[in-house]
């Protein structure tokens, strides 16, 4: 009875870790194509600031 | 903080100085035109940007408004004028009106390492003393000359010294020192030079006047006049008359600086690969080549090899937890869902990674160039532009940084075209799929696959060809495209392409295919009462039976590949992994026929790409009417093209 408990706790564990991994590392890389990496930098300036996100949308700030 | 800012001639290595400054690893590409964007990174507390490449300062293309706006109203503390040392005199005409600006400018002579083999010898010190810059030699792609190179930064930004402003003929000279006495000359923008300004009012620079408040009547008259007197005294407009004054000063610099050695003719391969009749030919075993590697000798050896790994793990982990009770929801999720769905995609990533790594030789060894000039006549006469195939070559990776390097085409309606047809070209995210359906309907015949490329160029051809029928404004301009060089494709940027290519795979699988595998395979095994049911009665089932029957005339009017159509909207990869979840791989031959195959790859070929793309035409067209009607169309020509392809395949096959 432990072991089925146990596995089943393991198993579910493994697949929410493995599905927090893809939404977390999907956010991050919206996040880098999108403005994320230029907002942090008030001295980039938008359209051209060279960063992921300016060259998606035209401004980030 | 001291900014330096690297400018220069396309293709004469500013994004390679660049990365060996920075660190970044940043797009490299044998081909002009590789940088559309500024980038930005940090040496030695130093801000250093890449700009884009430009021939000259005068705003005729999106790449050369940004890199002027920048120097100019920016103002970097040092202008980094990067040079191909093998083309001197060309790349003075840019240092020529880099000077006009008045600030501090270095010349980088780069590719030092080829002047050698060219027979050429540069005299730096007479170079730095003619310009009025100081002059570092240095092979960027090799390393050479970087400590030379931080001296010559460090010394300039300290000195912070204006290069010799070029002189042109008396005449001209004479006339930009009347100009500059007026005082509307006062009213210029901080951060301009009255020479610059005044010989921008003689080329009637749109960009410059609109900067500037209207000249008023008694100086606009003078303006006339001296513009008639100009065009009398040297029989030609006067922005081709400033143009040609600067090329004789660039050609005055290099005759004096620059000495080359005669040197023997040697066989150039251009002689075939540019050919009339030979270019064609040989594109088309090059890349025949390629896909026989890839998809074909390392495909067939490692796809049955991986789907066994995958499908052993499966069946073991399967045992394995069914011993230790687990609840089927789970183990269905893990095995089912995760395991079927992303082991699918992983199976393709050798063959992949193979042709990731052919085609980013060819672009660094400077083949691919030499296709957009093959294709240049051919675009134009389709109403694109001749710069067309570099968006049409990137896409062969992705249609995202395709789409963007549009930019570069000037002309507002070739490049909305370029925009609408690159998705045609099939981009890595699609191979998974081709690979597929070539796996298991047409084993061996390798040659499908370069079939693939021919209907995308097809496609193209047809659309531009039914646009320039309807556009009654034609617009046409030259392009002028320089060859690169061949050279031995450097290890580095290689790697670097290949890796980010197969990384950016491999990411896609761990994530977005991930996801959409555990989405799929819930929908695929519950009713709407939440029912563990079969997958004919799934919710899923339910909704693609909804959306089905239009494709039965294409031959797959059955709902597990109407919902894998759904689900390559969010990445085309999905496609091959929901139809391992809902139907299982060894299963197709059961739903697919050779000729409905054919149908479905013909379908995904040239209907609307991915989000991420469609996003960025979003950008790049500024218009969601435009985005609509270019997604109607590429959506509907694509059921057009692959019923022609179902109904041609069922009388061959």
């Amino acid at each position: 009875m432990i072991v089925m408990i146990l596995s089943n706790i393991v198993v579910a564990l493994l697949i929410i870790l493995m599905l927090w991994y893809a939404v977390h590392t999907i956010r991050k890389q919206r996040k880098e194509d999108g403005c994320g990496s230029c907002k942090k930098n008030s001295a980039h300036s938008c359209p051209s600031s060279g960063c992921k996100g300016c060259s998606y949308s035209n401004k980030c700030h | 903080m001291q900014t330096i800012a690297l400018i220069g001639n396309p293709n004469c290595g500013k994004t390679t100085l660049f990365n060996e400054l920075t660190g970044i690893t940043a797009y490299v590409g044998n081909w002009p035109g590789v940088t559309v964007e500024k980038k930005e990174g940090m040496w030695n507390n130093i801000k250093v940007l890449d700009l884009p490449g430009v021939y000259s300062l005068s705003p005729y293309s999106p790449e050369e408004k940004l890199s002027r706006r920048y120097i100019l109203d920016e103002q970097p503390d040092l202008i980094v004028d990067v040079i191909d040392a093998t083309n001197l005199e060309r790349s003075l005409y840019l240092t020529s009106q880099l000077a006009e600006l008045g600030r501090s400018v270095l010349l980088v002579l780069n590719m030092q390492d080829l002047l050698e083999r060219e027979g050429i010898v540069i005299d730096t010190k007479r170079l730095s003393l003619m310009t009025g810059c100081p002059v570092v030699s240095i092979s960027a792609s090799k390393g050479i000359g970087l400590e030379s190179f931080k001296k010559e930064v460090e010394h300039a930004l300290k000195e912070n010294k204006a290069p010799a402003c070029p002189l042109f003929s008396n005449y001209v000279e004479n006339l930009l020192t009347t100009i500059i006495e007026d005082d509307y000359l006062h009213l210029i923008p901080s951060g301009r030079p009255q020479r610059w300004a005044a010989i921008k009012l003689l080329e009637e620079d749109e960009l410059f006047l609109s900067s500037m408040p209207p000249i008023p009547e008694a100086f606009a008259e003078f303006l006339h006049q001296a513009k008639t007197n100009l065009r009398l005294h040297f029989e030609d407009d006067p922005e081709a008359i400033i143009i040609d004054q600067r090329y004789k000063v660039a050609e005055h610099i290099a005759k004096h600086c620059q000495t080359k050695k005669f040197q023997k003719k040697r066989f150039n391969f251009d002689t075939i690969a540019t050919s009339r009749f030979g270019a064609i030919p040989l594109f088309i075993a090059i890349m025949g080549a390629v896909f026989y590697l890839s998809i074909g000798l390392v495909g067939g050896y490692t796809t049955g090899i991986l789907e066994n790994f995958f499908a052993y793990l499966g069946s073991n982990l399967s045992i394995l937890l069914d011993s230790l009770g687990v609840f089927p929801l789970l183990s269905g999720i893990l095995i089912d869902g995760i395991i079927a769905g992303v082991g699918s995609v992983l199976t393709f990533v050798p063959q992949l990674f193979v042709l990731f790594l052919l085609l980013s030789i060819l672009e660094d060894c400077g083949y691919m160039a030499r296709i957009a000039f093959i294709m240049d006549r051919l675009m134009r006469t389709i109403g694109l532009s001749g710069k067309s195939i570099i968006p049409m070559v990137i896409g062969t990776g992705c249609s995202v940084p395709a789409i963007m390097s549009s930019r570069t085409i000037e002309h507002q309606k070739q490049r909305e075209l370029t925009v609408l047809v690159t998705p045609f070209i099939p981009c890595g995210a699609k191979m998974p799929v081709f690979a597929l359906m070539l796996t298991y309907f047409f084993p061996g015949k390798w040659y499908i696959a370069p079939l693939i490329y021919v209907l995308g160029i097809l496609a193209v051809i047809i659309t531009g060809l039914l646009a320039r029928a309807i556009d009654k404004h034609k617009e046409k301009n030259a392009f002028i495209l320089e060859l690169p060089r061949y050279q031995l494709p450097s290890a580095k940027n290689v790697y670097l392409q290949t890796r980010e290519r197969t990384l950016g795979f491999v990411a896609k699988a761990g994530t977005i295919i991930l996801l959409s595998s555990v989405i799929i395979y819930l929908l695929s095994s519950y009713n709407f009462t939440l029912q563990s049911v079969d997958s004919d009665d799934s919710m899923l089932a339910i909704f693609g039976k909804f959306i089905s029957p239009v494709f039965i005339p294409l031959g797959f009017g059955f709902w597990q590949a109407s919902v894998a159509l759904l689900t390559g909207i969010a990445a085309k990869e999905s496609i091959v992994s929901t139809l391992s979840v809902t139907m299982g791989t060894q299963a197709l031959s059961s739903f697919f026929d050779p000729a409905s195959a054919l149908s479905y790859m013909t379908f995904i070929l040239l209907s609307s790409p991915c989000i991420a793309a469609i996003s960025a035409m979003a950008k790049e067209f500024g218009n969601r009417k435009k985005l609509l009607y270019a997604l109607i169309w590429q959506t509907g020509f694509a059921y057009l093209t692959a019923l022609l392809i179902r109904m041609l395949a069922m009388l061959i096959l």
